[in-house]
């Protein structure tokens, strides 16, 4: 079982039309958390079929993340990135990507990619959006 | 012409979509590629098969080329870009990706060891590029007009001071047309005391367009780019898509002298290399020169000014950025996109006035846009 997380727009009836689209591929949803966040909800799922929920989720327009990359949300401030960059080189470990996915008036939402997630995910715990599942 | 086997099937489909490519050409309004050009004197060359492998500056022994010709195409592209004489060395690429690919590598080259800033409203092709050259990444936020926020820049230089920064600045954002300041940009390099760094400019669009307007943002060599990506296809426009790279020549000597080992001072991208597209681009600069190039440029700015005046007079809040041909308009209604080619994102969508879009063409656009806003009866 693996884990995606989707960063959806606040719309009535969103959360509906991303379960269909996986349900019209047969694919299972073996868990779901929705969290709203301002503007946007961010929907984390556990499903049986991994690639082609992927393809699936593209297919309809959704943004998905995969397990491999880390999600963290942080202050909206100049560095804020930086910072989290700085945390892991303190920790001996190596960023090797960093991207903002959504913005708001406060937040900023990102994805990260590291030498090593797991230990990186310990050293950002305060900050994570989705606890990684071993 | 020779006939050819071809069945009549076969030629109807091309037929077909000959008549297609006719008619979706002249409603290509959202993306910034030039419909406007006749290359026919040029259709002799694909009788042979042409190829400039390898540096252009250097001998080849494939000599069905037209390396003489890209020689010069490349000179002029340098004089736009204000390249310090004789210090700097380029090729044609495939288009602005291969050009952009090529800066980066050329950086990586040199500070192994630096972190990529770019910003949001970076082309996502940049991603894939640093991801296939294993360069260390970081995104930059951008401000709501597209430029790069320079106080997240500062503060991220900043936190990382001891390593190289290589800089992607977007000369002509693909949304909204912004062009991060190279000045700003390498007056924090130098406020932070930072020894090493790297600054690439992709100026895919802007790069044939900030050469002919009479006060351009910084953005050129002179402005402190180590290299300049601009594509071919676009402004000069081409029935094949591709582009100009150039560099400082210090940087690629310095990495040709580190690959020597592989056997090849040739640092370019790619192996066989189209030979016809370096003349296409030699034919386009020739028969319009600077003076030709400039008038083209006036009119796009000049009609992009009226494009940004019409859908303001019917109530729709369009502007555009100084120099820039792109038109930022409000996301158009889905009943647009099935007459007109646009390319909407987020809650944006824009106009790219390239010489092909006229006055008449902008009108009906902007008339199909404020009917498809009216509600339907």
């Amino acid at each position: 079982m693996k884990q995606l997380t989707v960063l959806v727009p606040n719309e009535l009836g969103i959360a509906a039309r991303l379960t269909a689209c996986l349900a019209e591929r047969g694919v299972n949803i073996e868990e779901i958390d929705v969290e709203s966040v301002q503007d946007h909800g961010i929907v984390v799922l556990s499903v049986d079929r991994y690639d082609e929920a992927l393809r699936a989720l593209r297919d309809h327009g959704f943004r998905a993340i995969t397990q491999d990359t880390l999600l963290v949300r942080l202050e909206d401030r100049p560095g804020a990135l930086a910072a989290v960059a700085m945390r892991l080189k303190d920790a001996g470990l190596d960023l090797r990507s960093m991207h903002i996915l959504r913005r708001d008036a406060t937040t900023t939402t990102a994805s990260l990619v590291c030498s090593d997630n797991a230990a990186a995910a310990e050293v950002l715990k305060d900050v994570l959006v989705v606890e990684p599942r071993s | 012409m020779t006939p050819s086997n071809l069945s009549p099937a076969d030629r109807q489909r091309l037929d077909g979509l000959y008549e297609r490519l006719r008619a979706l050409s002249t409603r290509n309004v959202g993306y910034p590629t030039n419909q406007a050009f006749d290359y026919s004197e040029l259709f002799r060359f694909l009788e042979f098969s042409i190829n400039n492998v390898g540096d252009p500056f250097h001998s080849t022994n494939y000599r069905l080329n037209t390396m003489e010709f890209e020689r010069e195409v490349l000179a002029d592209f340098a004089r736009y870009t204000r390249a310090p004489a004789d210090e700097w060395w380029g090729y044609v690429t495939s288009g602005g990706t291969e050009g952009n690919m090529y800066g980066l590598y050329v950086a990586r080259e040199l500070f192994p060891d630096g972190i990529c800033c770019f910003s949001e409203d970076t082309h996502y092709s940049v991603a894939k590029v640093l991801r296939l050259q294993h360069t260390r990444n970081i995104m930059i936020k951008s401000q709501p007009d597209g430029q790069m926020d320079y106080a997240d820049l500062r503060e991220t230089l900043r936190i990382h001071r001891d390593v190289p920064p290589i800089i992607f600045a977007n000369i002509g954002t693909t949304m909204k047309g912004a062009v991060d300041d190279l000045a700003q940009i390498r007056a924090i390099i130098e406020d932070l005391a930072i020894p090493n760094a790297y600054i690439h400019a992709d100026a895919a669009l802007s790069g044939m367009v900030l050469p002919f307007v009479d006060q351009p943002q910084p953005w050129n060599f002179a402005d402190g780019a180590d290299s300049i990506s601009i594509s071919g296809h676009k402004m000069l426009g081409s029935p094949v898509p591709c582009g100009v790279v150039l560099a400082r020549k210090a940087h690629v000597d310095r990495i040709a002298r580190s690959i020597e080992y592989i056997g090849a001072l040739d640092t370019t991208i790619a192996g066989s290399r189209s030979a016809f597209s370096p003349l296409l681009l030699w034919h386009r600069l020739r028969t319009l020169g600077d003076a030709g190039l400039r008038d083209i440029v006036q009119t796009c700015l000049a009609n992009a000014e009226y494009a940004v005046e019409q859908f303001r007079a019917h109530g729709i809040e369009a502007w555009r950025h100084p120099n820039s041909i792109t038109v930022v308009f409000p996301k158009p209604p889905p009943a647009m996109m099935e007459k007109w080619t646009i390319a909407p994102r987020k809650n944006i969508g824009h106009l790219i006035v390239m010489p092909h879009v006229n006055r008449a063409t902008i009108d009906a656009f902007v008339s199909d846009f404020v009917t498809a806003l009216k509600p339907s009866p």
